[in-house]
Order: C-alpha cells, then sequence, then structure tokens
C-alpha cells in the first residue's frame, strides 16, 4: 500500500492540472466516459488518498486526481463505454457533468 | 480558484450558479484533456474566447476546429443567443517527440556514428548511453533533448 501512494503521489506531482490512472498498473485512462463516485467526493491530503485507493481497488480500479490550491483532490473514478450508462451513473453519483475521454467532450446533467 | 482565464468579463452575462457550473466543466477540461479557455473579450452581442490545449496524458489531442466547438459547446450552453468566437490552439508536440530508440538507431547509422562516440561528446556513462540507445531505459524529457540535438 505505502508503495502504491508513493506512486500515486509521483504521478500526482507531475500532472498537477489533474489526471485518471487505473489500479495497479498505474496506467492513464484514455478511452471512456467518466464518471466520479460519490462516496469519494471532497477526499484530499494523505488520508483522503488511502481512503479513495481502498474504494477504487473494491470498485472500478480507477482513481483521479487533480491540485486545488495547496491540496492534492482524488476520487474513485468510473468508466463507461455507453453514453447512456454514464449518465445514468452521473445522475446516481450528483455529478454535474460526465467527461468522454477520447473526443474531450462532457455532457452536463 | 477559477479555470476559465478572465472570466469576470462575463459575470455579468451569467447567474452565479451558471458562472459555477461553467467553471466546472472547464475544471473537466483541464483534468482530463489539458484545455483551457480565456475570455478575451465579451459584451451582449458576442464573446471571444481563446482555447488551448496542451500535452494531455489521455493523448486526446483535437484540432482546431473541434476545439473551437468545445468552446463554443461550453459557453454557448449557459449563455444562449451570443455569438461564440472561439480562437482555437491545438496542442503542437514539441520536436524532440521524435526521439525514440529506433529514431536514434536510424540517426546514428545515418550518420555513422556508434556507441562509443556519443559517450565521448557528452560524457555520460556507457551504460546509460547504451541503456537508452537500445530501449531498455525509457529515456526523460532532458535525455531525448541531449540526442536530438546531437543527431538531428
Amino acid at each position: 500500500m505505502e508503495n502504491l501512494i508513493s506512486e500515486i503521489k509521483r504521478i500526482a506531482n507531475q500532472n498537477p492540472q489533474g489526471f485518471t490512472i487505473s489500479l495497479p498498473n498505474l496506467e492513464h485512462v484514455k478511452s471512456g466516459w467518466i464518471v466520479a463516485l460519490k462516496e469519494t467526493q471532497n477526499s484530499f491530503g494523505d488520508e483522503g488518498l488511502k481512503k479513495v485507493i481502498e474504494t477504487s481497488l473494491n470498485t472500478s480500479q480507477k482513481l483521479g486526481g487533480w491540485k486545488e490550491g495547496k491540496d492534492f483532490y482524488w476520487d474513485t473514478v468510473i468508466t463507461f463505454d455507453t453514453k447512456e450508462d454514464a449518465i445514468r451513473a452521473g445522475i446516481e453519483n450528483g455529478q454535474i457533468a460526465i467527461y468522454h475521454i477520447e473526443t474531450a467532450s462532457l455532457i452536463y446533467l | 480558484m477559477t479555470h476559465i482565464k478572465n472570466i469576470k468579463l462575463i459575470e455579468e452575462l451569467i447567474s452565479p450558479s451558471d458562472l459555477q457550473k461553467m467553471d466546472a466543466g472547464a475544471a473537466m477540461h483541464l483534468h482530463h484533456s489539458r484545455i483551457e479557455f480565456k475570455v478575451l473579450d465579451a459584451d451582449q452581442d458576442a464573446i471571444t474566447v481563446r482555447v488551448t490545449q496542451g500535452k494531455s496524458p489521455a493523448e486526446n489531442y483535437l484540432s482546431a476546429k473541434e476545439l473551437a466547438a468545445r468552446a463554443k459547446d461550453l459557453f454557448g450552453y449557459f449563455i444562449p443567443g451570443v455569438d461564440i468566437r472561439a480562437r482555437a490552439i491545438p496542442y503542437a508536440p514539441p520536436s524532440v517527440e521524435v526521439v525514440s530508440p529506433e529514431w536514434i538507431q536510424n540517426q546514428m547509422r545515418e550518420k555513422g556514428i556508434d556507441n562509443k562516440t556519443i559517450v565521448e561528446m557528452t560524457g555520460v556513462d556507457k551504460a546509460n548511453i547504451s541503456n537508452w540507445v537500445s530501449g531498455k531505459r525509457p529515456m526523460s524529457q532532458p535525455v531525448k533533448a541531449m540526442f536530438y540535438f546531437m543527431l538531428k
């Protein structure tokens, strides 16, 4: 776990504007509709990262992060192949919008 | 913290809650695609926006036309009826991005340079040079730049 935390922090420091990776291989996610999981919203700092890693490993195996002010924020990310599934999940998770990685397009919900 | 630069220029054209939602959308474009928006000019009839894309970890690069469409979608969604004029600047990879082990090997062959010559020219130890040239060790950006300017 400590090694995983350290590697994710390294990726975060290289990508403060944001990133989404798969766990445990730490590869950047390059396809699908992105939806953030409601239960990991407002997770930040080291404690937040631990919680989000655990949630991600137990669910979608995907994790996102970005820097806001001095802190890194983290969330568990779910990807969907279809817009319809993503819209449904986005609404269930209280999201403002969903995002399609390949086409860099967003849909407000 | 806002993600749209010069967002104050459009504050009078949109409600605070919609402004917040628009900025959240811009944040998603930044997080997932390194797309950034800057309001250059705004009045009741038209908004001029510069939209640029940087190097994206997801490698989801858009053309100028597609970037302009994203700007029009984002601003037009919340401020309908206003002419959205987008100045799009797509991502242009730095020249050194051509550097790969295959590129280095080809350039060395063309120029008749071997590993020993590179070691002598750079003072970098032979093991490192050999590993980079063969692809056994990934190259950092400064290492790519070294090979690029030596072999281009």
